[in-house]
């Protein structure tokens, strides 16, 4: 048994939550959630032994490193803060409707991770500019917080849907508006703490590599400028009011301008995150 | 005069701000920056790369107009904060038992309980202690437990962080420099290029290459670049340090990165008596060299490489008016001829990122106090809970609460402890 094995099986694990949780959502049988759950936290559970694999692996391939240095990886570890993410606040909010939406979410991930050709899945040695112990800090700061975008982003697709649903029955099934919303902040929030952490992990790394804390290059724009699209949207709701479904669009466009710094810079511009792209 | 103090005290204009720095800043990531007029009127037309030049485009996040929007929010968030914070400050300073009972009665958590007689007041008052409150008065009629006013700073401490860090990237950008320079093993410098005008800049003292070494990894990818550097004032050595990629060397505020290489056609090679010391030579392919007070001639008559890594070499030696003899080495590899020990490797050199910045600093610690900002604005919150007991047997109990954050969590709370009076209450 090794880690893509594991791995694969979680890509798996996270498909089947995610029916169960669509089923949960058109039938509302208490057992279907149960189960949904269940699967989740069995996929997360595999998910992370095959992480663990991952990293004990590199060690016996003679070089040792965090299992956090490329596209594959960083999306495998995506997917598992989703996934993650998603479990905290279902266990403390009981929004476990919210898995419809991020179980799939995480399942896209994993599958766009184990099935894109032209994404290398083996385990190399890292390159000199990544042998850094700001490295495990950079990369896990933002990933945490893209999840937390993510799950924002999930949250908002739940309130519109509890908005606009056609029928009565769905939307009694979903939570209440305010709270949806004070969610939505909550994630928001959470997320954009992570990212300017991240940022500022960049940074301290950057300039420890290269002599420069800031050079504008692709990348580092990128996150800045989604950090400045949440720094908007937070002022928006705290001084101008903006709440419900304005949020919800927000945070949903807030996805967007996530998934572009962290992929769309790879593949579509140049700069110094080009180790990123492969 | 008014007009223009409400515009830079509204967040209107903050938002507008933080959107045009957002959306221009794309501008940046798609057209590549700092290239020449030539190649932009290539890659675009000459009439763009015109336009380009008016705009400052390839050059954005410096231009006048990119500087501009900083300005303005920099000057947007004083402003900002200037008129909020007298207010905010009096708020954290109010003594919460001289708010007036018109604020309390508005306050939107609200609960009320019929006088149930003297009996159950000492239980409630030991809850209330243990719950955080104190008595606001001798007469132990209105009991307070306030928290987290200071959190009401938060905001203003993220304003704060931010003015820190521009500070920071000004003192970076008029008392630093950033420069590079491309350094021969074996060769010294006490200047660097500026990265922008290409100008000579003096160190103020000189750095030596002793060497640059690549470590491959078994499949062929990089492991380290290496490069010893000495640190030489006034012809004294004074440190001398390896190294590499996230490793670098810093003297007297000037800090010596390790950023990229280039391989020389030339080779080194290194003779030594059997015990005696080596003597480095410099030896361009296929010319002849001299160690004249050994009487010793040599060369490098043909070179292997693996892309552009040096693998092997075959050498040739000749002693004093001896026939030539020549030697097939690896690269790094010691050989041995008549009394010398012989190696030879590839002559690179080294190139050096160098850099000289005392804003970083202010700018890490604005860093800083951008997290605890954000920490303290969003999950601090300034909690207010009154508790008012009737001072004779008639008169309701009131419990009353107001927090400027997470209504919700406080709600709940909020509920608990109307739950633990109401217990408490009936006995």
């Amino acid at each position: 048994m090794d880690s893509s094995f594991l791995l694969g099986l979680t890509t798996f694990a996270y498909l089947g939550a995610s029916f169960l949780y669509v089923a949960f959502c058109l039938y509302h049988a208490d057992k279907i959630g149960k189960a949904a759950t269940v699967v989740t936290v069995a996929a997360l559970a595999l998910q992370t032994a095959g992480i663990g694999l991952r990293w004990w692996e590199s060690y016996r391939l003679g070089f040792g490193h965090a299992p956090l240095t490329n596209m594959y990886e960083s999306v495998v570890f995506f997917s598992w803060a989703i996934g993650l993410f998603y479990l905290i606040l279902t266990w403390k909010y009981r929004a476990r409707i919210l898995g419809a939406f991020a179980a799939p979410l995480a399942f896209l991930a994993m599958a766009y991770a184990s099935f894109t050709p032209g994404i290398s899945r083996a385990i190399a040695p890292l390159i000199p500019a990544l042998q850094s112990n700001w490295l495990i800090a950079h990369v896990v700061t933002c990933f945490i917080g893209y999840a937390g975008f993510a799950v924002a982003a999930a949250l908002g697709c739940v309130y519109l849907l509890k908005e606009r649903a056609m029928t009565k029955s769905i939307a009694s099934h979903l939570p209440e508006r305010d709270i949806l919303d004070d969610l939505i902040h909550k994630t928001l929030i959470f997320g954009f703490i992570w990212l300017s952490a991240g940022i500022i992990t960049g940074a301290v790394w950057a300039d420890s590599a290269w002599g420069t804390y800031w050079s504008w290059d692709p990348k580092e724009t990128w996150s800045l400028i989604t950090w400045f699209f949440y720094a908007i949207t937070l002022h928006a709701r705290y001084t101008r009011g903006w709440n419900g479904a304005r949020i919800a669009w927000m945070a949903i466009i807030g996805l967007f301008c996530v998934l572009f710094t962290y992929y769309g810079v790879n593949f579509l511009l140049s700069g110094l995150h080009s180790y990123g792209s492969n | 005069m008014r007009n223009i103090r409400q515009l830079f005290t509204s967040v209107r204009l903050a938002i507008f701000l933080l959107a045009a720095l957002a959306v221009t800043s794309i501008i940046g990531t798609i057209i590549p920056q700092h290239q020449t007029y030539e190649w932009y009127a290539e890659r675009y037309s000459p009439h763009l790369a015109t336009f380009f030049q008016v705009l400052d485009i390839p050059a954005m996040y410096g231009s006048w107009w990119f500087t501009g929007l900083l300005a303005l929010l920099a000057i947007n968030l004083i402003a900002c904060s200037l008129e909020r914070l007298p207010k905010v400050l009096a708020l954290i300073q109010a003594d919460p038992a001289a708010t007036p009972a018109l604020r309390l009665e508005k306050m939107p958590l609200q609960a009320r309980w019929p006088q149930v007689g003297n009996a159950a007041l000492p239980s409630l008052k030991k809850l209330l202690v243990a719950r955080g409150f104190t008595a606001a008065n001798d007469a132990e009629t209105l009991f307070i437990a306030a928290k987290g006013a200071w959190s009401r700073l938060g905001a203003y401490i993220v304003h704060l962080s931010i003015l820190v860090i521009f500070a920071g990237a000004l003192i970076g950008q008029y008392y630093g420099f950033k420069g590079s320079v491309m350094l021969p093993e074996g060769k010294s410098t006490d200047v660097v290029f500026l990265n922008q005008s290409h100008q000579a800049k003096n160190l103020g003292f000189t750095v030596r290459c002793d060497l640059f070494a690549i470590e491959y990894y078994d499949n062929g990818m990089p492991k380290e670049y290496l490069s010893r550097l000495t640190v030489l004032e006034n012809g004294t050595p004074v440190v001398s340090r390896d190294i590499e990629v996230n490793k670098p060397l810093r003297h007297n505020g000037i800090t010596f990165y390790q950023a990229s290489y280039q391989p020389f056609q030339d080779f080194i090679i290194e003779l030594a008596k059997k015990s005696g010391p080596r003597h480095a030579f410099t030896v361009p392919y296929q010319k002849q060299e001299e160690w004249s007070e050994e009487g010793l001639a040599f060369g490098v008559i043909s070179a292997e490489a693996l892309g552009q890594r040096l693998e092997r070499l075959k050498l040739w030696l000749k002693i004093g008016a001896a026939e030539a003899v020549t030697l097939n080495l690896a690269a790094g590899e010691e050989g041995e001829l008549g009394p010398y020990k012989i190696r030879a490797r590839q002559l690179y050199a080294t190139g050096l990122q160098v850099a000289k910045d005392p804003g970083v600093p202010l700018v890490y610690l604005g860093c800083g106090l951008l997290i605890f900002g954000l920490y303290t604005a969003f999950f601090q919150a300034h909690r207010r809970l009154f508790v008012i007991l009737p001072p004779t047997s008639s008169g309701d109990i009131r419990l009353i609460g107001a927090t400027n954050k997470n209504r919700l969590g406080f709600a709940r709370d909020f509920a608990t402890l109307r739950a633990e009076i109401d217990n408490t209450l009936k006995g």
